[in-house]
């Protein structure tokens, strides 16, 4: 009876305890005041905790317990902490456990509570503790980061560099994570780790509420464990960015025309704008550097127009060059306010949406001239110079006559006109969007608007309530993404571009690769980042500073470590998943051939764990790994002039829930053995020298019988066909997933020749041979039939003709214009005669011509389509319209190559391009994406 | 060879089939910088007091020079290194701060100098393009026969008309780590040094340390003095730099920052652009005056370094001389509120190079509230107060 008794009593906990379960962490055994056990597959069990800190008595709180209820693999515990009503919902994301704790201030006065979670951890030999910033090597010591003010590394101009919002604690094959959902709204998170006895230590996680009085706030918690199995704090990060992908995921999404492509740094903005220059660089919108008179009125205000800047006289600076001057000089001195205005939205109205101008809004909404800040917006003084920071910039920032000054555009009175400003900035200059310079975190607002109760973000320390810039910049985002034109699809929401290290829709690293400071903030900014697509904006090769000794060295030399140094760029991009501007691309033709991958790979998104196993002796290799699962692809780089053959082992498990199978990513053909072991897929390859491969994969199984298994490509325009080859010695069956082709209708997959339409148990006979055939959404012909439309005539002049409707919108106009201006180029550039584009509203009987449709109902008429001598283009409206006509003159850039010759930048002093006669010259582009087979 | 690893790697396969016994060994690693010395040629001078080593391959570029009585080198010295960042990223470096001829906002090159003539005591230094400026340049180098002193003379013909700041001769010296040094910045108040990317203003003239208010690591200031100097009292020598151009169109500079683990400051002069004949011919000059046995050079007046110790009510005033000198008559001031009290006048005996003479004066009271100044033979001189 007592053993009976026993085997109950050790049951029960299991009978009664209810769980929230994923495949790799589990939380369970919940407790009426907020204890819990974290358990892993691995047979860890670990004892935690929710715990609230008060900081104004700086005691813990008594706990009072109160009830645990359980949901669809949710539970949710209720209990009082002191006189705080909390309340936490543990839930299942993907490969973490939410844990969303609601604190509510039941009483008349404002508290200061710090809710935090706690987990037992077990010791082991070599442990570490990442702490946001950087790893640590467990010492004895304990170690803990809070707040937000940085890094001796990260600093960053104004602000500071934002943490990755997790605590991990473990070793080389395994670790354990708490955190918050990363960019939440708020001023102060705190992760440490303390406690050490030989067998456990206290890994903790907390966040702070300045909670005013009846109020209620939520921190989103999250907790973690994974096996280390490729690196080390990679694995969590990786984890944090597949349970919560939409803080990484650009707001505009997929369909924005912007932000998927390279930024001019000023190419358009600062000199005279030229499409087709932009549009070969691959660029797609610039930085609209300060286009205002006074910091801190980025409208132009009657009231403010009349002043003296405390430099004392008005400077020109970049807003004297706008547009190459087309626009006369923004001459602060002479300029009225009536002419200022006229001006800039003559600037913004012709050039803003075709070069996607990005409105620079004084600093992040963060700078205001000091003489303002002192008239008119006092309590938004954001003195805070603990760190580092600069409060006052007393020679002037951004626009060279005022002296800046930090302001915190929240709550403030500042605030409320700057919120006022870009909605009057966004309607006259119709911005197709914004960008935000030195938007971090890091500077603690304490004046007068903290009092506002409920402004998100508050927070204590000794010094009193504050809210972090960070939390102001993220509300600034919201309002700019979600209240600037809210009726507008997401696709043409205005974008966010910064420099800093919030989740804007791209992110500007202000440093370039050959600058060691680029290398100081690498991975950790990536991290930090997560998928989001990034721009370098530096200063190039920093030829005088790579090759010092250049007066000393022959042509040839030269041209040799040049080469290096352009494969490296090449590299860095697909290695980080950035694109760069001119400065790397004038003179590096590979550079400019891969873009068209590199820009795919980045709206894959880079994700930080690549899993994958390589042997390559231990030599260097670039690598990067984008997309998850089925749409995985694979970036390796071998520096070595020699072919570097290694073995390739992938931890599909890591990928997604499949077994997938990969062939190297080329866009005519190519093909690659694959063999598969349990869940794993191992393939051989040798790397050629200093090109980037790619591996994309092709399909996910559920399960794969072991063996060899052939996979080839053969790609068109048009068409793109994946064939699979099986030697199974027996049949089998699986679900399959094949892969996604951005651009192209699903896969039609058919097994030994016949149509599977149902994807789930797919039958595979002995030897089967399955193909994934995709066609493309966009192109319904190949590049050669394309490309031999007649744009010329048999004297190699440009003649044809652009066809519009009768009532062709203005939009459709200027994208007809666009193949005028592509051909100017072409003929300034000798790659055709000169000759004619008309553009017409009627059709010519006797030219050929391309006929633009973008008001087209029909899906199945829409794209590019070529008959005889009639080039169709047609599109649903003209937004996508444009990025068809794009797309269509990246094709034709295949028949009308052409790459930018180098030319003195930042990076490369004219002496030097003269001294070894490579002005205007590229190196030979190396076509790694193509057999040259035909 | 490709094929044999492959074949490898199949019957490797073959043999693990019963999977998941087939692993890939994880062996490719990231990208680490890694530094590699260059072997590059040296070049010695000497002379009776000083042994002076340069590397003419890595821009004529002066490694050290050593006190040699006491085996004692005075600068910071440097090496050639390669760098590399993997197989791609490599680049030759002088690293540490060696002290070649540069110019103000033209980038660093390592330029290849040959040796064009050469004594015991003397090297002239020859690149036909030199630096980012462009110009054929030629570095003579002479120790002062007989004196503590290195003696700088540097031609340059433009290979074209150099942009603004292209031809401005920057002096950057640092001198040596683990000397304690005591810096001497002696810049002029309230007045702005501008169209050097900065504008900086000091309340006062004054000897500055380097540790400035506002002014961070990177200081700029508007000369008081043609020199700028160095002392340490941890090895009894002092380190000065001097020209002889208008002060009002100079400036000195001093950067701080961490060199090999190690906190350096610099002492340094921004020449005023060069002025060229029609050839785009130049030339500049400047010397390193080295005082053994100074410790806190305030004042440098006919080369000789000069200095002071108070205790109570007595004055010792100090003179180190980088030359045999003969006696000198020395009259001594102190000026308070705009009063000059006379403290008297005192033959300094001659003084032999590399030695300290000292005279000892009786201040009016024990708390010294103004600034010393006085005349070496006929010569004024007028120690500035010193902000820390």
């Amino acid at each position: 009876m007592r053993k009976k008794l026993s085997l109950l009593t050790a049951l029960l906990p299991l009978l009664l305890s209810a769980a929230v379960e994923l495949p790799e962490v589990k939380i369970s055994d919940i407790t009426p005041s907020g204890g819990y056990t974290v358990s892993t597959p691995q047979g860890i069990s670990m004892n935690g905790a929710v715990y609230v800190h008060n900081g104004k008595t700086k005691k813990y709180e008594v706990i009072t317990p109160g009830k645990v209820e359980s949901g669809d693999n949710t539970e949710t515990v209720t209990f009082k902490a002191g006189q705080a009503d909390i309340t936490v919902k543990f839930s299942a994301r993907t490969r973490m456990i939410l844990a969303e704790l609601t604190v509510y201030n039941p009483t008349d006065k404002e508290v200061f509570l710090e809710p935090g979670l706690s987990l037992t951890v077990p010791r082991t030999e070599k442990d570490y503790f990442y702490d946001g910033y950087a790893k640590f090597p467990i010492d004895g010591k304990n170690r803990e980061r809070a707040g937000f003010k940085g890094g001796p590394s990260v600093a960053h101009l104004a602000v500071f560099a934002a943490p990755v919002s997790l605590a991990i604690y473990g070793d080389s094959s395994r670790s354990f994570t708490l955190g918050s959902v990363m960019y939440d709204k708020y001023s102060y998170i705190c992760g440490g780790v303390n406690k050490f006895t030989k067998d456990n230590a206290n890994l903790y996680y907390s966040c702070r509420t300045a909670l005013g009085p009846k109020r209620k706030t939520t921190f989103r918690f999250i907790i973690g464990a994974v096996e280390n199995k490729f690196g080390w704090e990679e694995n969590s990060i990786q984890a944090m960015y597949d349970s919560f992908p939409e803080k990484w995921t650009p707001y505009v999404g997929q369909d924005n025309k912007y932000i998927w492509y390279a930024h001019g740094m000023y190419r358009a903005w600062t000199y005279k704008p030229d499409y087709e220059v932009f549009r070969r660089y691959f660029m797609a919108w610039d930085w609209a550097y300060a286009p205002y008179k006074r910091s801190g009125d980025i409208y132009g205000h009657k009231e403010l127009w009349n002043y003296k800047p405390l430099l004392g006289k008005f400077r020109l600076g970049y807003i004297n060059q706008i547009v190459g001057g087309e626009f006369g000089p923004f001459d602060w001195n002479k300029l009225s306010l009536e002419d200022f205005h006229k001006n800039r939205k003559a600037v913004f109205h012709k050039y803003g949406k075709k070069f996607g101008f990005a409105f620079y809004p004084t600093a992040s909404g963060t700078f205001c001239d000091w003489g303002l800040v002192q008239s008119n917006y006092p309590d938004s003084f954001l003195p805070d110079t603990k760190g580092g920071a600069t409060a006052i910039y007393k020679t002037g920032w951004t626009n060279y006559h005022d002296q800046d000054a930090r302001v915190f555009p929240l709550g403030t009175s500042f605030a409320k006109q700057f919120y006022k400003d870009l909605k009057l900035v966004y309607d006259e200059l119709d911005l197709p969007g914004f960008s935000f310079d030195c938007s971090g975190s890091g500077c603690y607002y304490r004046g007068p608007a903290v009092k506002n109760y409920d402004l998100p973000g508050r927070a204590y320390d000794n010094e009193g309530v504050y809210i972090d810039a960070g939390v102001a910049q993220t509300a600034l985002f919201e309002y700019i993404h979600e209240k600037l034109d809210p009726d507008a699809p997401l696709r043409e929401r205005p974008f966010i571009a910064a420099n800093g290290t919030m989740n804007s829709d791209v992110i500007m690293i202000e440093r370039t690769p050959f600058d060691r400071g680029f290398h100081d903030k690498m991975p950790q900014w990536r991290y930090t980042f997560g998928s989001l697509p990034i721009i370098i904006h530096g200063k190039g090769y920093m030829l005088p500073y790579m090759i010092p000794d250049w007066r000393s060295i022959t042509r040839k030399e030269f041209l040799k470590r040049l080469g290096k140094l352009m494969d490296y760029a090449t590299f860095v991009q697909f290695r980080y998943g950035m694109t760069s501007s001119a400065q790397l691309y004038a003179g590096n033709a590979t550079i400019l051939y891969t873009m068209p991958e590199l820009l795919e790979c980045i709206r894959l998104g880079w994700q930080v764990v690549n899993p994958v196993a390589c042997d390559n002796g231990g030599k260097v290799m670039y690598q990067a790994r984008y997309g998850r699962k089925e749409n995985t692809v694979l970036f390796y780089g071998n520096p070595y002039d020699e072919p570097m053959p290694a073995q390739y082992e992938v931890s599909n498990d890591i990928l997604g829930k499949d077994v997938y199978l990969f062939v190297r990513q080329m866009r005519d053909k190519a093909n690659l053995t694959n063999t598969i072991g349990g869940r794993q897929t191992f393939f051989n390859f040798e790397l050629p020298s200093r090109i980037p491969v790619l591996f994309e994969a092709v399909c996910g199984f559920s399960s794969l019988p072991d063996g060899d298994v052939d996979v080839s490509s053969a790609k068109e325009l048009n068409k793109q066909v994946f064939t699979i080859k099986f030697n199974n010695a027996s049949s089998f069956t699986a679900d399959i997933k094949p892969r996604e082709v951005r651009t192209f209708a699903p896969a039609q997959v058919a097994v030994n020749g016949r149509m599977v339409t149902d994807l789930n148990n797919v039958e595979f006979p002995e030897n089967a041979v399955m193909t994934l055939t995709y066609n493309s959404n966009d192109f319904k012909n190949t590049q050669d039939e394309i490309n031999s439309f007649p744009f010329l005539n048999a004297k190699n002049q440009v003649d044809f003709a652009v066809v519009v409707p009768a009532d062709a919108d203005k939009e459709t106009l200027a994208l007809a214009d666009n193949f005028r201006e592509y051909f100017d180029f072409c003929v300034k550039n000798k790659l055709c005669k000169a000759g004619k584009v008309q553009i017409l509203r009627s059709i010519p009987k006797d030219k050929p011509y391309i006929l633009l449709n973008f008001k087209e109902k029909d899906p199945a008429k829409l794209g590019v389509s070529r008959k005889g001598n009639v080039l169709t283009v047609a599109a649903k409206d003209s937004y996508a319209g444009d990025i068809l006509v794009r797309n269509l003159c990246h094709i034709m850039d295949r028949r009308f190559e052409y790459f930018f010759g180098m030319g003195p930048t930042d990076g490369c002093p004219t002496d030097m391009l003269e001294k070894f006669n490579f002005r205007g010259k590229y190196l030979p582009v190396k076509r790694c994406f193509e057999t040259g087979d035909k | 060879m490709a094929r044999y690893i492959a074949l490898f790697f199949l019957c490797s396969f073959i043999a693990g089939c019963s999977c998941p016994a087939m692993k890939v060994k994880h062996t490719a690693t990231e990208e680490k910088e890694e530094l590699l010395e260059l072997a590059s040629d040296r070049h010695s001078i000497e002379s009776k007091f000083l042994k002076l080593t340069l590397f003419p391959g890595v821009s004529g570029g002066i490694e050290n020079i050593v006190l040699k009585d006491q085996n004692i080198p005075l600068l910071w010295g440097g090496k050639l290194v390669q760098v590399s960042n993997g197989p791609l990223v490599v680049r030759p470096q002088a690293f540490g701060v060696l002290f070649s001829e540069k110019f103000w906002r033209a980038g660093e090159v390592i330029s290849n100098m040959s040796v064009q003539k050469s004594s015991a005591d003397s090297v002239s230094l020859y690149c036909p393009e030199y630096g980012t400026s462009s110009a054929e340049l030629i570095r003579h180098i002479t120790l002062g026969k007989d004196e503590l002193t290195v003696n700088f003379k540097v031609d340059v013909k433009f290979l074209k008309e150099p942009r603004k700041g292209y031809s401005s001769p920057w002096l950057n010296l640092m001198p040596a780590r683990d000397m304690d040094w005591v810096t001497a910045l002696p810049g002029r108040g309230n007045e702005a040094v501008n169209g050097l990317g900065t504008k900086t203003y000091f309340p006062a003239t004054a000897i500055y340390r380097g540790g400035v208010k506002g002014g961070g690591q990177n200081t700029y200031f508007a000369p008081a003095r043609p020199w700028a100097a160095v002392s340490s009292a941890k090895k009894g020598v002092a380190l000065a730099i001097i020209h002889d151009y208008p002060l009002e169109k100079c400036t000195l500079y001093s950067w701080k920052g961490h060199y090999e683990g190690t906190v350096g400051r610099t002492i340094e002069f921004i020449l005023p652009e060069l002025k060229l004949d029609k050839e785009l011919r130049g030339s500049w000059n400047y010397r390193l005056l080295i005082f053994p046995g100074i410790t806190d050079l305030r004042e440098i007046c006919n080369d000789i370094a000069i200095e002071y110790r108070q205790n109570g009510k007595m004055l010792t005033m100090r003179f180190g001389s980088v030359r045999k000198v003969p006696a000198q008559k020395v009259e001594l001031f102190l000026n308070e509120k705009g009063k000059n009290t006379a403290l008297g006048a005192k033959t300094l005996a001659a003084l032999d190079a590399g030695k300290v003479g000292e005279l000892t004066f009786e201040l009016p009271q024990e708390k010294l509230s103004g600034t010393i100044s006085g005349t070496l033979n006929g010569k004024a001189f007028n120690i500035l107060p010193v902000v820390d």
